[in-house]
Order: C-alpha cells, then structure tokens, then sequence
C-alpha cells in the first residue's frame, strides 16, 4: 500500500513542473498497488492475455476513489500508470517465461489497435531501442499502449498539441511495425 | 554517422515526409538522403512497414482513433439496415430477418475482434447459451451470436424501441413514485437473472433502456465491459474514462481488488442506481442506499428483491429492513416469491460446481502426469482452502445451496484426503490440512452452527485431524489449538447429534486441558477462538444435561479470560458472536427466577446479534443464535409482563428462523426451532386478537410437524404433531371458528394415539389425551367447547 503520508498533489505538480524526480517518487509510491491491480487481473485470466485498458481502468478507479488523484491530474497518472504497467506486464511475461525452454508468447491486447495482439516481449524489447533513438517517443508509445490513452490524454500530459502528438505517433508505429517485422535477435 | 544518428535522422524525416505530396516524394526522398543510402534505406523500410501495417489493418493504423469501418451487409442470417449507435466496444447495428417483416427487426452487436481477450471471449461464448434462455419481459432477449468472417463476436437481440434510463430521467423527470416503480422492475429483473445465475456486472444508467410504454429493459447481461451503446458522451469527459470496461461509481470495490463477480456485485450496482434515481434521500433511504453499496460484499442484500422490498417498505412508511440489521424480511412472502427458482438455482449450481470439479480433476491428472508433486499438493491445498473457508461462507448465506455445499464439501473432502495420506509432508502442510478437516467436519456436523447433520463424517474427520495433529512436534502451539478446537468440536456434536453425555464431558475437559497448555506466546487470535468456542460449549453442554447451576461458573470463568484479550482478539467477529452467546446465557441463567434481569440480557444479547448481523448479513449461525435469543427474550418478557417487547421479540424471531430456513433447506434443527418459534408467535398473535394471522401460524406449524413426522416418525415426532394440531384446534375456537376447531381436535387425536400406538409416547404429550377426548365429544355431541384442555 501507498504510504497514506503521500503527498500527491505535490509530486503531480512538481512533476508536471519538470521534475524527473518525483516523478520517480511516484512511480515508487503508486508500485505496490498497481501490481496489485495488475496480479488480481493476471490471476483472473486464464490465458495469457491481457488487456492494457482492463488494468489500467482498474487503477484508475481505484485511485479516484480514493480522492487521490484529482481529474486534473488524470491524464499524467494515466502516463505513469502506462510506465508502471510496462514493467509489471513485462515482470509477469518473464516470470512465466523463466522455467520453460521455449519462448512463452504473452500477448498484450490494446484498444489502440482495433484489439489487435501484440507480443510483450517483441514490443518491450523494440522499446528499449526506441527509448536510446528518441525517449519521449518511445514515452509516447509506452502511454498508448500500456496506458491505452488518447491522443488527447497524450496531448494533455505532454503540453504538446494533439496535431504534433497524432503525428508523432504515426512516427513511431512506422518505426515499431518495422522494428518487430525484422526483429533483432533477442533472448 | 552511428546507428542511433541515422535511426533519429530517418525518424525526423519520416514525420516531415508526411506534408510531401505523393507525386514529389521520390524526388524528395534522394535530396533529403543526399546519397547515403543506409540512411534511404531506414527511411524507405519505415514507410513500408507503414503502408503493410495499414493493410494488414484495414486503415487502422493511419486512420487510428477513427477506425470506422464500414456497416456490413448482413451479419448471420440478418440483414443489415442501419446504424443504432458507435461505442468503444464496437457497433450496434439494427437488421431484420430475410422475411423483411419488421416484427423480425433486430439489433445486433458486433464487438470489435479481438476487444475482447481470449478468456472472456470464451465465457461470453459459453454465456450464450445461458443469455438466450434468459426469457424475462424486462431483459432484452438475446436471439442469437457467433463469429463474423473476420473473427468479430457478436450478439443478437431483441431490438429495444426506447431510450436509456438515463435519458429519461433527464428529459422526462418522472416523479418519485415512478421513479420508484422503474427501479422495481429493475431489481426484479437483475433477481431473475441471479436466480437463473446470470450476473450483470455492469448495471448503470446507460445499461437500462426505457420503452415507449414505460417498461425497463435490461441489456448486456453478461458482458462484463460496458459497451456505450448511447454513443453520445457526456461534454467534457475524456473518451477514455467515458469507455471504462467499469463504470466509475457503479463498480462494486471488490472488482477492484480481486475481479470476483457475484450477485453481490450487482446488488451494490443497484444502490448506486438508486441513489442516482432518487437523489433526495432521507435517513432510512440512505440506510438502504448504505446497505446495499457496504464494502464488504457480505454486508449487502443477500438478493435483488429483498432491496426492492426494503425500498416499497420505506414508499410505504413501514419500517426498513436495512435500518434494523435486515432481519424485518417479510419472510413468508419471501419464501412465497422464491419456492420454485430457488430450487432450480441450487441445481443450476450444483451443475457448475461438478464442471469446476471436473476441470479440477483435470488439471490434478496434468500434474501427477508432469510429477510435479509440489505444484499438485498446492493447488489442492489451495482448492481445499477455498471451498471450505471462501466458497462455502458465500453458498452458506445464498438460499437453497445446501444440497450444493453438500456437494461441495464431499470435494474437498477427497482433496484434504489426499493431502492427510501425504506422510512426508511439511508440518505446515500438516497443520493446514488439520485445520481444513476441522473446517470440513464443522460444516458438516457440529451442531454449533447450522450443519449438513451428517455425523458420522465429521467425527471421522475429527480423528483423521487428531492424528495428523498428534504427528506434530508437542511443543508446536497452532496444533494445540487444533486439538483443543477438534476437542470442542466432538464434545458439541455428542452432546447435541448422539446424546452421548459422558463423551462429551470427556471431550470439553480434554478441550479444557488442551488450550490451557497453550504457553503465552501461542494465545494467538485462532486461540482465543478456540477458547470461546469452548466456553459455549461447556454452556450448551450445562443447559442440555440439566446442570444450569454450573452456568455462572463458566459465564464468569470467560468473562475474567476476554478481559485480557486483545483489543483486535476482542474485535473479531467470531469471538464478538460467542460474546453475544454469553451475553444470552446470562439471560438464560436468570430465566426461572429473575423475569426482569432475564430480560435486560436478551435485549443485550439482541442489539449485540443486530449489529453483527449488519455486518455478515444471513450469516447462519447469526440467524440461528438470534432465533433462539429472540424466543428465550420472548418467554423472558412475557413473564415479565412486557407485552410490547414480547411482541416484537416473538415476531423478530420468527422472521430470523423463516430467513434461515429458506437459506438452510435441510436441517432438521432449524427446521425444529422454526416449528418451536412458529407456535409460540401463533398464541401470541391469538393474544392480541389476531386470529387470521394466528391461525395461518398455527397451520404452518401443523405442516412443519407433519414433515418432520414423515421424515422421521417415531413417537416424539408424531406427539408434537399431535400437540400441534391440538394448539391449532384452541385458536381456531377461539377465533370462533368451530369447524376447524373441532377438525383440528380430531386430527390430534388420531396422531396421539398413534404415538401410543408406537409405544415410545412422550408424558407431555400423553397428558393431553383426555382433554382431547372430551373436546371431541363435546364437538360430536353439539356441545360447548370453550372448556379447559387439561
């Protein structure tokens, strides 16, 4: 559990000041529970595929309850949600991975793309080689796929406008679509 | 120029690439590259990743958010017409049947492929089923479903000429009453649906549609993401939070913790509608709204019509179940309104376990095939655990179940059978194990709590649980909790099922011994569990083998030992139960003496059972402690001369054993008790001149006996049939109604002296005989009755 000392309003603000560090403070603080989240909805599936919009919508319900994410501040938790959600997804797919020989194929199911599934892995790993070329893309890509949010709600995080934000995504799902068509070898 | 460098120089150039026209973009494409051709070569690679994407989509990816896709001709045997509405989920669409008659007008919901992940996939195909034969006039019938070409699940229904409730609260403002009258039907519906196990799990304002002619309609049974069918967002709301698979506010807390759907789920759904339907709410509204959206599931309504009951009551004037710990249940209107489903739910259910069961079973094979002992033994441990501790608890409290739970527990009876016959086990496994076959022996046979009566297995799972216990290192405190609590339990079940005194003494000092040697560091909560089930133990044992003297000993001796427990020891809801118990055997104590005194604990004793029942609502063991309190406080104050309280004591507690009956459908002590209460309320009720309702009690009654006598006929059985018609006879004279009086008399006499006949006549009974006689005669001769019966 989120330590109930935290002070979010103030980590939102000061991280939608700029401030790399708390935003790490908060990713520390908001951890536990969205693992909870996600390990609740992981145990409910029988199969291994999850749906990002499923996770995320649970954290934010649960986080709005509990009047500690005001709606102003909705769309960066959504962003960091998005962040958080990446490495919990990406721990399960290598926990249930690491005792079997072959490649365990988790799929992630987003809205963002009409439902279509994606490989965690693949994607994780095109990630990270986004993340050296250009970060913020590869933020954006994290926030519409683990985040399942809109162009708006990317828009809204980012201060950028949503022509620049939709056009940016183009970007990068060209850029992602060729990196897991040609896929380095990995793992 | 590294990798990195030509990967951001072809990124920044894609995006630029974008504002060329076609027609220019060759000759556009080698003056940016400027001849490295590693670098045209990332670029051109990335716009044909692009351009094969977007095929492979359908335009998904350029025209993102906006993928529309075009309306289909037909979808299965319907034709498409037009276009209802546009959601998150995908689309609604109305089509006809071929004939082209309009009644075959339909709408059809296709999801969009792949929206839905392969689990729910697969239980909305396997729901299907269940949806189609779901035939209610306030749910949208579900005609049809499948698969289109491109893999998109969608549902037939019945198409709804209507709005959403929503809109009509909106646009029309329907007064109160009508308002009131729409959430009615609507938590009938939602009930039928529970009955024939079919949980909504998203019921919201947009989820129910109003017709022309004023009638609800329920839709998306089952589909456990909303889809918005309304297509219209409210101004201002991000898409986003507008497409929650979990309607915000509407969404019972549970589903965020654990994903768990029940009824439960629903009734919370239901007041949050309520709320929203009738935002100016007074106290007992708000009590309701409170009851039905508690946190813990438990402490909802345990089904849709008693919230919709509670609601008219509170239309009505009359007092609200929710403000009185939900024991005001019109209990026989009840029963009434829920004989026949109620059965069918049971057998519904029973039909889902054997189907878990047999997946279980399944899985085990895999595993013992895999030799993976540990991750079997796990899993069993597990499974066991949860149908004796978590399942059980949410049947116990769900009418009719009990031929399932019954089911339920020979299940895990084979699983914690397989986990005892383990020698080499950890002594946690061990202890766990222990602790399921008390569990297990509990539900099936100690008469603490309403029971499946079967004995012979429970003892046998007492001394499976002994021995596994007596394997355990001496100094181990949690396995000499166990024994003392396994001690208890067999004390219990001779002194109540095998009336077997002198076992059971022997079993409570063991019990006694036991958990007095527990050192100071293993007084743990489950201790004191086991020390205060031992403590109303030894008072159940006192009252039953006529040694009441000794009650004040044992009230006192567990008085002084809950002083030092623990403020979260003393919180606990079991310990808080026993604690009520105590409260109601001092009453008990100062019954044949002290009217008054008597009287002041069984009020105690009452607000204690109100509140924790407001916590676990329909709790069985809760039910039959309050019966027992309620009749005892009733024979307290009518000695006491306290006619009002008496009344309402007598009613409370009739309508707390109605409610457990319905829930408890085999037990015979219920069944006991119920008759017992039943016949006292029907001489109270003739007490205060109400003759109708007296004598429809006193009927009851007869039909109670008359079961247990054919169940079980032997002398005591048919007597208290005997004795009861006998009753039934006196109120109906005294209503004036000498027919039935005089029918009664015979019918009495005729079952008494067939328990003589018997020859195992209780004297109780046997001294009622001549009065009878005379009675009888009296009838045939034309004379008066209005004589005393002995």
């Amino acid at each position: 559990m989120a330590s109930a000392q935290t002070d979010w309003a103030g980590l939102f603000q000061s991280w939608r000041d700029g401030d790399e560090a708390a935003r790490d403070r908060l990713i520390a603080a908001l951890m536990p529970e969205l693992r909870q989240i996600a390990a609740a909805r992981l145990r409910g599936e029988a199969s291994s595929s999850l749906s990002t919009d499923d996770l995320i919508n649970d954290a934010i319900v649960r986080f709005l309850r509990f009047d500690r994410v005001s709606l102003v501040d909705r769309a960066h938790f959504i962003a960091l949600a998005s962040r958080i959600m990446r490495n919990v997804l990406t721990d399960h797919a290598r926990a249930k991975s690491a005792n079997k020989r072959q490649h365990q194929k988790i799929e992630l199911n987003t809205r963002v793309d009409g439902g279509q599934r994606i490989d965690l892995e693949s994607l994780n790993f095109a990630l990270i080689r986004l993340g050296v070329i250009d970060k913020a893309l590869m933020e954006l890509v994290e926030m519409r796929y683990f985040g399942a949010m809109s162009i708006e709600d990317v828009a809204l995080a980012t201060g950028q406008s949503a022509a620049t934000v939709k056009r940016r995504w183009r970007t990068a799902r060209a850029w992602l679509a060729d990196a897991m068509a040609s896929p380095i070898e990995h793992g | 120029m590294d990798d990195v460098e030509r990967e951001r120089r072809a990124l920044e150039l894609f995006e630029a690439c974008a504002d060329v026209d076609e027609a220019d973009r060759e000759g556009w494409i080698k003056a940016q590259t400027a001849g490295d051709e590693a670098l045209e070569l990332r670029l051109r690679s990335l716009i044909v990743a692009e351009r094969t994407a977007n095929m492979r989509t359908g335009g998904a990816w350029l025209a993102d958010d906006s993928d529309e896709s075009a309306m289909p001709q037909r979808i299965g045997a319907y034709r498409i017409t037009g276009l209802i509405g546009r959601g998150g989920m995908g689309s609604v669409y109305r089509g006809e049947r071929d004939v082209g008659d309009f009644d075959h007008a339909v709408a059809v919901k296709v999801i969009k492929p792949g929206l839905l992940s392969e689990a729910l996939a697969e239980r909305f195909k396997r729901e299907r089923q269940t949806l189609a034969q779901l035939s209610h006039p306030n749910i949208a019938q579900l005609f049809d479903g499948g698969e289109t070409a491109d893999g998109a699940p969608y549902i037939v229904m019945e198409l709804v000429d209507g709005r959403s409730l929503k809109r009509w609260a909106e646009e029309d403002d329907p007064p109160r009453d009508e308002r009131l009258r729409m959430f009615g039907l609507i938590c009938r519906a939602v009930g039928f649906a529970h009955r024939n196990l079919v949980v909504h799990r998203d019921l919201t304002p947009t989820n129910v549609l109003v017709t022309r002619e004023g009638m609800p309609k329920l839709i998306d049974f089952g589909i456990a993401k909303a889809p918005d069918g309304n297509p219209a967002r409210e101004p201002g709301k991000a898409p986003s939070i507008g497409s929650l698979s979990l309607t915000p506010g509407y969404a019972a807390p549970e589903r965020m913790t654990s994903g768990a759907v029940s009824t439960a789920t629903d009734i919370y759904s239901l007041g949050k509608l309520l709320a929203w339907l009738i935002p100016a709410q007074d106290e007992e509204l708000g009590a309701i709204v409170s009851c039905a959206t508690a946190t813990e599931p438990d402490g909802r309504y345990a089904a849709a019509e008693a919230l919709a009951a509670d609601v008219e009551a509170w239309r009505d004037g009359q007092p609200v179940a929710a403000m009185d710990g939900g024991r005001r249940y019109v209990a026989t209107k009840f029963i009434r309104r829920n004989r026949g489903p109620i059965g069918l739910a049971a057998l519904a259910l029973l039909l889902m376990m054997s189907a878990l069961a047999y997946a279980l079973v399944a899985n085990h094979r895999a595993q013992v095939a895999r030799g993976d002992a540990e991750g079997r033994f796990n899993d069993l441990r597990s499974l066991a655990g949860y149908m004796l501790f978590d399942l059980n608890r949410q049947l116990a409290r769900v009418p009719g179940n009990t031929a399932a739970r019954a089911a339920l527990a020979g299940q895990a009876q084979r699983y914690l059978s397989a986990l005892a016959g383990k020698p080499d086990a950890p002594p946690d496994l061990q202890l766990e194990t222990a602790r399921g076959l008390l569990r297990l022996a509990e539900i099936q046979g100690v008469p603490n709590e309403p029971n499946l009566g079967e004995h012979e297995k429970a003892l046998a799972n007492l001394d499976a649980a002994d021995r596994l216990l007596a394997a355990l290192p001496t100094g181990e405190p949690q396995a000499a909790t166990f024994r003392g609590l396994s001690a208890v339990y067999r004390s219990l079940i001779l002194t109540h099922g095998e009336g077997d005194e002198a076992g059971a003494k022997t079993a409570l000092e063991l019990a006694e011994r036991t958990l007095a040697g527990v050192p100071a560091n293993g007084r743990d909560l489950a201790w004191t569990r086991a020390l205060s089930a031992l403590r109303v133990a030894q008072l159940d044992y006192a009252d039953i083998s006529d040694q009441r003297p000794t009650i004040a000993g044992i009230l006192n001796k567990a008085e002084r030992e809950r002083a030092a427990w623990t403020v979260e020891q003393r919180a606990d809801f079991d310990n808080r139960s026993d604690g009520a118990m105590l409260v109601y055997y001092r009453g008990i104590l100062h019954g044949d003496d002290d009217y008054a005194a008597a009287l002041a604990f069984h009020l105690d004793a009452e607000r204690r059972f109100d509140a924790l029942l407001r916590e676990r609502r329909d709790d069985p063991l809760l039910l039959y402690r309050a019966a027992w309190n309620g009749s005892d406080g009733f024979a307290a104050a009518s000695r006491a001369g306290q006619e009002d309280i008496s009344n309402r004591m007598i009613r409370k507690a009739a309508a707390a054993i109605d409610r457990l009956a319905l829930i408890d459908d085999r037990d015979d002590s219920v069944r006991a008790l119920q008759a017992n209460i039943k016949e006292a309320l029907a001489q109270n009720l003739r007490d205060a001149d109400r003759f109708d309702a007296a004598i429809a009690a006193g009927r009851e009654v007869v039909a109670l006996r008359q079961a247990a006598a054919t169940r079980t006929p032997d002398g005591r059985t048919i007597g208290n049939l005997g004795f009861s018609q006998m009753i039934l006879g006196v109120i109906a004279r005294d209503a004036g109604n000498r027919a039935l009086a005089c029918a009664s008399w015979r019918a009495a006499l005729e079952s008494l002296r067939k328990a003589e006949a018997s020859g195992e006549m209780v004297g109780f009974h046997k001294g009622f005989m001549p009065g009878i006689e005379a009675h009888v005669r009296a009838c045939d001769d034309g004379g008066a009755i209005d004589f005393p019966m002995r």
